[in-house]
């Protein structure tokens, strides 16, 4: 029947086309990559007539109007296109999950067949990479390969990026991913700034096995980008893309709006003595309208308190009723920002010439009223040919500017943490205290000890930009037909300025006063405050790289040698940093340091390194089926004393294809591809920062004492015997495809222990030094990594097609041992957490110890009879790993005609993190959680107290008090356990809905392609009940102390908008 | 794979070889941010500024003990604080003087092999003379043999007291024969001396009495006959008869003022450094002990009451012995009822000023100590002389600091020297020793009461802390580093004895 329907048409479109004329289509065919597909057929249908794509994609084929063409080509899906009047088609194939012959650009930018890699790799194509139109590449990277972790650690206009591959190793050295681009290396912040539209395709090379080519980088993996070259197909290409998002704030903390300002204080009104609401027992005020802290009566109306502050000067007070304001004002603070991307590129070539050319801009405005970010970039690409002389170049610049608030002049706190000081009464909106002129701005704010957030959201500015440019020239020498040569030079500057400006400010002798006896100071003058940062770096690095390729009967046989001299890449081969600063600038609004009485203070920093390497990588092939591939490196380092300075690192990995070895397993549906893998690699890394081989001076905090002079040895003893440390990473994986590649599926299981680590151990006082750096320590981590993708429904005649994919990731670390018996390490922490983040013997790395309330054997609280309350413990605790210990991903796809809908949405757990807002909220009283018993006294929930050396559960003893002085002053208020959170998450990271009108323009001439896509971004976010406070992924660090949040970073927040893409 | 690796080599060389210059790579590894080497004459300041700051000297602890300080009643206080209770827990004071001994260790190596740097040689030996017997004193038992070798020893083994007092002995004798010795074309210290500014007779002077000191701690468990040799050997250099004081030119902006005024004093605006002047308070012992005898040292050893009347003015001689209280150590009953105003804090000779010198070693000490050699009969010189001399150095270093004149120090000595200091005997010497060091130094008064007992219970009665049962520290204690970074060295150390109530130092009974 169907073969009847299939003749039945064919013969009623002769009969159409019996009467149309033939003409001549031409077009270019590209891979889901974006790259050029040569070799690929095209066939008109019903025809015999057909021809192939040349190797730049192209081809030319004559058919009659309203034809059909069908594409096909090995690795790639079949594809047909009606072609209508057309004369240009362009076709882009999606990849038959067959993987056949894919190519993989791996370490130094080497192309390798897929199947020939013995490592685990996974490349991002751009399609993938945009789909939900991010602003940066890390943003598009999240969650889309098994073993990378990505956090955007802040949010805000410019956030800090956070990339982690198969978790930490380095106990104190950096554990992010080096970052490549087109053979060069660049700082991990480049991942912010690089147009994610100009980027053709990342591939993560997860492992030190993958990497070793890169020598001392290679342990943490790599992420190599690729950007985009030309069309390379005759006529122009140009694209616009506009994505519009708006950003709000999807949770706070939830805040209570049912009790008053106070904080328990006695005594009468000063100002007020006719109105003595006071607990006529306790003495206490009930309500305290200049309190930070609430923990006054519940609100009610009481026209009586209709006010906050004191009275002024003119005994009149700022009315406001008596109750907490719908919406929260705390939250209603925020505003809705937004990001507009606008992205116009122009590419275009022929066979032998291409050029690629982008222009973005992308417009940010904070949540934080006034806050406001830029990007502008600019990228050129392009390819010539000159018989066996081939150049390729890419030249970008591109500037960031941010302008944001900055820390207040009495504390130097952020906005976020002066919101979270004021009460759910106070018309945080309302123009008397919204206005710089209004007297309630800040003279007479009623808040006696913090201010106005709106202060430093006019007065404290924080404004950065930092310029990029890079640039790489590759040439290329076809040399014979087995041997290729390679020159590559890249470059890498940047420029970075940053100001802090505090505007000078002071208050009226009425505040001076204090005549609100609030016991605050309240300075008549603060001088302005102006600090300054320039720093520059720049990278270059140049590599001469030979490829020998033969084959020797069934022997394929692939010889690349290179040599590099570089930087190391970590930083930058050249950097500089001059900081000036002075916070007492004289003339107000005048942010000149010249300006200023006291003394100036400045600082300059420099630091320069070099990286030299030779290296070789073999891969032998047999019968395409079996590959077994080795590199090998040594690198020359700046960083170590002479003689010591050379080291040899690498790797050998093997691929068996066992689907094309084994005669039964050929041509078969079942498991139609499978590849069993194994690596070995025996790394290294200098994790020494420049300049630590040398014991070097101080000069001592208090000199000079006018003309003399003074200088000190730095109490950090350099060891000049250190040697780099060593990773050993051993990793074996298994590939398939199953139901003739319907499903796929790629998993893999590594160890890798890094041993001899470089750190500064405490090292006894009496040496001279405090610390000294050493080769000691090994972490052992170890973990799985599971890909899966499958085509659940594939529909070609209804257009319907379901793709499910996801990935598993569990990442288990150990340390093996520290250093002679230290079992402990602290890696750092924050000043609002007791305790902090460190690596202990036996345990995962990093964990967090704080202190915990006194516990029985069972858990329960043990309490004190007296008050009620519980007993602060006196000892650090480990309370839990800070890396997660599980990573689920899943992304679908379901497309129907022309519609497609993207969802991804991610799972962490197994890790814990300290949330020191909860600390925060529930000192100032301001959280709905301190209102759980009504503020009224209580039992301790789950508490015992010890009788006759029993402990017997507690029904009896109340807490002393249920109110402030619980929440603020009690064990449980200073157990840093009180606020870890189970770090656990789901998110909804992307929705994305587009609509491809190719129906509507397919008469369209000068069009090429119209999309349009609503898009949401964490909409949804699901957290263990008990974590109320934050999105556990932010941190205050992008340092290796993770685990850790604090009020510098704002409440999360959600985006939703749209994007429409033309292509002309 | 080793063909290819011989390959690789093979290329890389060629394109190092045409493409690096020599010292492509090394020429990186000296830092462009910070010096790798430095001269004498820059690390000198540091040593001897930080010797002065160190909290040793003027520690509020240890003259709570010594009764010339008490803890205001307006200020809350544990009970440890008030009942000689030692805590092992803070490193400081061990670490900052390891550190300083350090840099004198430095100078010791580097400028050894310098033909002109016999003086900084000699005055690194005699710093390190100077740092090791407070160590020494302080603690017994502490590294010194291999103490500042870096990765060739991350973990010290601990010498004995005596050891080490000998192979100072014989350093600060070492650096006298420097000294005396060294060539014309010897580098001047200069200015770089903050102490005596280049005088290296007065460097010499400062040894030969460091070593007088060194030698009378040991007084009870040494021959006369050796103290006599080796007061001998170097009996031709003299003593100190002026202050042995540090000054970088202390200046009157944040953290470049005299360390005690900038604690005590009042800070660069000229507000009184509240929390610290307030919070110590004269003590009992001390303020009656010059009261009783009408030593007019009071008005400068203390600064008169705070309500005498209520002053404004804080740093201003009274002279009138009733405006002067103190509360006696752990009578916190007293210290409440007194409050800060009924009580002296401290006072302008023992602070001197934002620009004031700091003291190592004063000229006062100086006598006290050859008095006691020659009551020992180790010199022939006359004990009640050099006793009546201290008494007069402590006169003029009090009183100068405090805005008077040398003769005004002199006369009111004379007239003290002529009712109270006519009889000598060890209980006079040290006495008089603690009357003078109080403020000055308080660890050497603590140091000399553990030697001698004097000065004796009613002069400086126990603690008044009601209950109280431990007496004032024979030692400090081992701070809590060394046990997690030095832990084998530091067992071996604490089985020896770390119990501030009865472990003791070597020289003592």
């Amino acid at each position: 029947m169907r073969r009847f329907l299939a003749l039945f048409a064919v013969l009623m479109l002769s009969g159409v086309f019996a009467f149309a004329q033939d003409h001549s289509v031409k077009g270019h065919v590209t891979g889901p990559d974006g790259n050029s597909l040569p070799g690929i057929t095209v066939q008109v249908k019903g025809s015999n007539t057909a021809t192939a794509t040349n190797a730049n994609g192209q081809y030319q084929i004559t058919a009659p109007s309203n034809a059909t063409l069908v594409f096909t080509g090995v690795g790639f899906e079949e594809q047909s296109i009606n072609i209508g009047s057309r004369t240009t088609l362009d076709v882009t194939l999606a990849s038959s999950t067959k993987r056949l012959n894919e190519v993989v650009v791996t370490a130094l930018g080497i192309k390798r067949q897929e199947r020939a890699l013995g490592y685990g790799t996974k490349t991002v194509a751009n399609s993938e990479l945009t789909v939900s139109k991010p602003v940066t590449i890390g943003e598009g990277l999240t969650g889309k390969v098994a073993g990378l972790q990505i956090n955007t650690v802040n949010n805000g206009v410019d956030p800090g990026i956070r990339v982690v591959l198969r978790g930490y190793r380095h106990l104190n050295a950096d554990n992010q991913a080096l970052i490549v681009v087109d053979g060069i290396a660049v700082r991990s912040n480049f991942l912010s700034t690089i147009n994610p539209n100009d980027v053709a395709s990342v591939t993560v090379l997860k492992g030190a096995s993958a990497a070793a080519l890169y020598g001392v980088d290679a342990t943490n993996g790599v992420l190599v980008v690729t950007t985009k070259r030309g069309g390379e197909r005759g006529k122009p290409v140009i694209e616009f893309n506009n994505t519009t998002m708006l950003e709000s704030v999807s949770y706070m903390p939830p805040l209570q709006n049912k009790y008053s300002p106070g904080s328990g204080e006695t005594g009468p009104y000063p100002w007020d003595p006719n109105y003595n609401f006071q607990n006529p027992y306790t003495g206490e005020i009930l309500y305290v309208p200049y309190e930070n802290q609430n923990f006054g009566m519940e609100f009610n109306g009481d026209p009586n308190l209709g006010y906050i502050g004191g009275p002024g000067p003119d005994s009149t007070f700022f009315k406001t009723p008596f109750k907490g304001i719908n919406p929260d004002p705390r939250r209603d603070f925020f505003q809705t920002g937004y990001r507009i991307q606008n992205n116009l590129s122009y590419s275009g070539g022929d066979n032998k010439n291409s050029y690629f050319l982008s222009v973005q801009d992308v417009s940010t405005k904070g949540v934080v009223p006034h806050d406001q970010g830029r990007r502008t970039s600019l990228y050129v690409s392009g390819v010539k040919t000159y018989g066996k002389f081939s150049a390729n170049y890419n030249l970008s610049y591109s500037q960031k500017y941010s302008n944001t608030a900055g820390p207040d002049f009495a504390q130097g706190r952020p906005v976020y943490w002066n919101l979270l000081n004021q009460g759910a009464n106070i018309p945080l909106n309302d123009p008397r205290l919204k206005n710089p002129n209004s007297p309630y701005f800040l003279d007479l704010y009623y808040n006696g000890y913090y201010p106005n957030p709106w202060w430093q959201i006019y007065n404290s500015r924080v404004i950065s930009r930092t310029n990029y440019f890079t640039g790489v020239l590759q040439l290329n020498l076809e040399a014979t037909n087995w041997l290729n040569l390679t020159y590559r030079a890249g470059t890498q500057f940047t420029d970075f300025y940053n100001s802090n400006t505090i505007a000078a400010t002071g208050y009226s002798p009425f505040r001076i006063a204090d005549s609100w006896q609030t016991g605050g100071t309240y300075p008549a003058h603060v001088n302005g405050q102006a600090a300054y940062t320039n720093a520059n770096a720049r990278n270059i690095s140049q590599d001469i790289i030979a490829t020998l390729h033969k084959k020797f009967g069934d022997l394929d046989a692939n010889l690349i040698l290179g040599n590099v001299i570089a930087e190391k890449p970590y930083g930058n081969d050249y950097s500089s940093q001059t900081n000036v600063s002075s916070d007492q600038l004289f003339v107000d609004n005048f942010y000149n340091t010249n300006y200023r009485i006291g003394e100036l203070s400045g600082s300059h920093y420099i630091e320069q390194t070099r990286l030299m390497s030779g290296y070789g990588d073999l891969t032998l092939g047999y019968k395409n089926s079996l590959f077994v591939h080795g590199s090998f490196r040594r690198d020359w380092s700046s960083l170590l004393p002479k003689g010591r300075n050379a080291y040899n690192f690498w790797s050998a990995d093997a691929s068996w294809v066992f689907t094309d070895a084994i005669k039964s397993l050929q041509n078969q549906d079942l498991i139609s591809y499978g590849k069993l893998r194994v690596a070995y690699s025996n790394t290294g890394d200098i994790t020494l920062t420049p300049y630590n081989i040398q014991n070097v001076f101080d000069v001592p905090g208090n000199f000079p004492y006018g003309s003399q002079a003074g200088i000190t040895l730095n109490p950090a003893y350099r060891n000049p015997n250190l040697v780099p440390e060593k990773t050993i990473e051993k990793e074996v994986g298994l590939e398939l495809g199953l139901f003739n590649g319907r499903i796929n599926l790629d998993a893999d299981y590594y160890t890798s222990l890094t041993s001899g680590q470089t750190f500064p151990v405490s090292v006894s006082g009496t040496t001279g030094y405090a610390s000294a750096y050493v080769n000691a320590g090994d972490v052992l981590s170890q973990g799985v990594e599971v890909g899966i993708t499958a085509t659940v429904i594939q529909n070609n005649a209804s257009r319907l097609k379901w793709d499910v994919g996801g990935n598993f990731t569990w990442n288990g670390s150990n340390v093996q041992s520290l250093y002679q018996a230290v079992k402990d390490f602290n890696i750092g922490g924050y000043g609002g957490l007791t305790g902090s983040v460190h690596a202990v013997v036996g345990q995962p790395f990093p964990v967090i110890e704080t202190v915990d309330i006194r516990r029985d054997p069972q858990g329960r609280a043990i309490i004190d009879p007296a008050n009620g309350y519980p007993v602060l413990g006196d000892t650090l605790q480990i309370v839990g790993q800070v890396n997660p210990k599980y990573m689920l991903n899943l992304n679908t796809t379901l497309s129907w005609k022309n519609f497609s809908l993207n969802v991804q949405a991610s799972y962490r757990g197994g890790n814990v993190f300290y949330a020191y807002v909860g600390s925060q909220l529930n000192f100032t009283g301001a959280s709905e959680f301190t209102t759980q018993n009504g503020r009224q006294r209580f039992i301790y929930p789950n508490s015992v107290y010890l009788q006759d050396g029993k402990y017997i559960p507690n029904d009896k003893y109340y807490t002393q008090d249920g109110n402030a002085n619980f929440w603020t002053n009690s064990a449980y208020a200073d157990a840093g356990t009180s606020y870890i959170e189970n770090a656990a998450f789901w998110k909804i990271r992307n929705v994305s809905l587009s609509y491809d009108f190719k129906d509507l323009i397919q008469n369209v001439h000068w069009i090429h392609g119209l999309t349009f896509s609503v898009i949401g971004k964490n909409l949804l976010m699901f957290r263990p009940s008990q974590n109320v406070w934050t999105d556990p992924e932010f941190s205050y660090t992008t340092g290796n102390a993770q685990g850790i949040t604090n009020y510098d970073q704002l409440p999360p927040t959600r985006q939703y908008g749209a994007s429409v893409n033309i292509k002309f | 794979m080793k063909k290819l690796i011989y390959i690789n080599l093979i290329f890389a060389t060629l394109l190092f070889s045409t493409g690096c210059k020599k010292g492509f790579l090394t020429d990186l590894a000296v830092n462009p941010n910070q010096p790798s080497q430095a001269p004498a004459s820059l690390i000198l300041p540091p040593i001897l500024t930080s010797y002065a700051s160190n909290s040793y000297f003027s520690s509020a602890a240890i003259g709570l003990w010594m009764g010339y300080y008490s803890i205001s009643g307006g200020y809350s206080t544990d009970n440890n604080s008030m009942t000689y209770y030692v805590s092992a827990a803070s490193p400081s004071n061990w670490d900052n003087l390891y550190s300083i001994l350090k840099n004198a260790a430095y100078i010791e190596t580097n400028s050894a092999s310098d033909p002109n740097g016999a003086y900084s040689v000699a005055a690194a030996k005699i710093l390190k003379a100077f740092g090791f017997q407070i160590l020494v004193d302080g603690y017994g038992n502490v590294p010194y043999s291999q103490a500042f070798q870096g990765s060739a020893n991350f973990f010290p083994k601990y010498d004995n007291g005596q050891d080490i007092y000998d192979s100072s002995i014989a350093q600060l004798d070492n650096a006298i024969n420097l000294i005396l010795n060294a060539p014309s074309t010897t580098t001047n210290l200069g200015s770089n001396d903050v102490m005596f500014g280049g005088d290296m007779t007065q460097w010499a002077k400062f040894a030969n009495t460091l070593k007088l000191r060194y030698l009378i701690r040991e007084s009870n468990v040494i021959a006369a006959s050796a103290a006599q040799a080796e007061i001998a050997k170097t009996a031709s250099v003299g003593y100190l008869t002026s202050d042995a004081m540090v000054n970088p030119g202390y200046l009157n902006s944040a953290a470049k003022q005299n360390p005690f005024w900038a604690s005590y004093g009042t800070d660069p605006g000229g507000s009184l450094v509240s929390d610290g002047y307030n919070y110590l308070r004269a003590g009992g012992a001390g303020v009656n002990f010059f009261q009783d005898s009408s030593d007019t040292r009071l008005f400068y050893v203390y600064n008169a009451d705070n309500s005498s009347p209520d002053r404004a003015d804080f740093f201003t001689i009274d002279d009138d012995f009733d405006h002067y209280h103190g509360v006696y150590y752990g009578d916190r009953a007293a210290a409440t009822a007194q409050n800060n105003k009924g009580t002296a804090g401290l006072g302008l000779g023992v602070l001197g000023g934002f620009d004031a010198s700091v003291p190592l070693m004063t000229a006062a000490e100086s006598y006290f100590l050859q008095s006691e050699a020659a009551l020992r009969k180790w010199t022939g010189d006359d004990a009640l002389t050099l006793m009546q001399n201290g008494i007069k150095a402590s006169y003029e270093f009090l009183y100068t600091r405090g805005g008077k004149s040398l003769a005004d120090a002199d006369a009111a000595a004379d007239t003290y020297i002529s009712l109270h200091a006519t009889v000598v005997d060890l209980k006079a010497i040290i006495t008089q020793k603690w009357a003078a060091l109080d403020g000055v130094n308080n660890f050497e008064a603590w140091t000399e009461y553990r030697r001698t007992g004097y000065p004796n219970t009613t002069v400086l009665p126990l603690t008044k802390f009601p209950g109280n049962a431990r007496h004032i520290p024979t030692k400090l204690m081992y701070p809590t580093s060394e046990a997690n970074t030095n832990q084998d060295n530091y067992k071996a150390a604490v089985a020896q004895g770390n119990d501030p109530q009865s472990t003791k130092v070597f020289w003592m009974k």
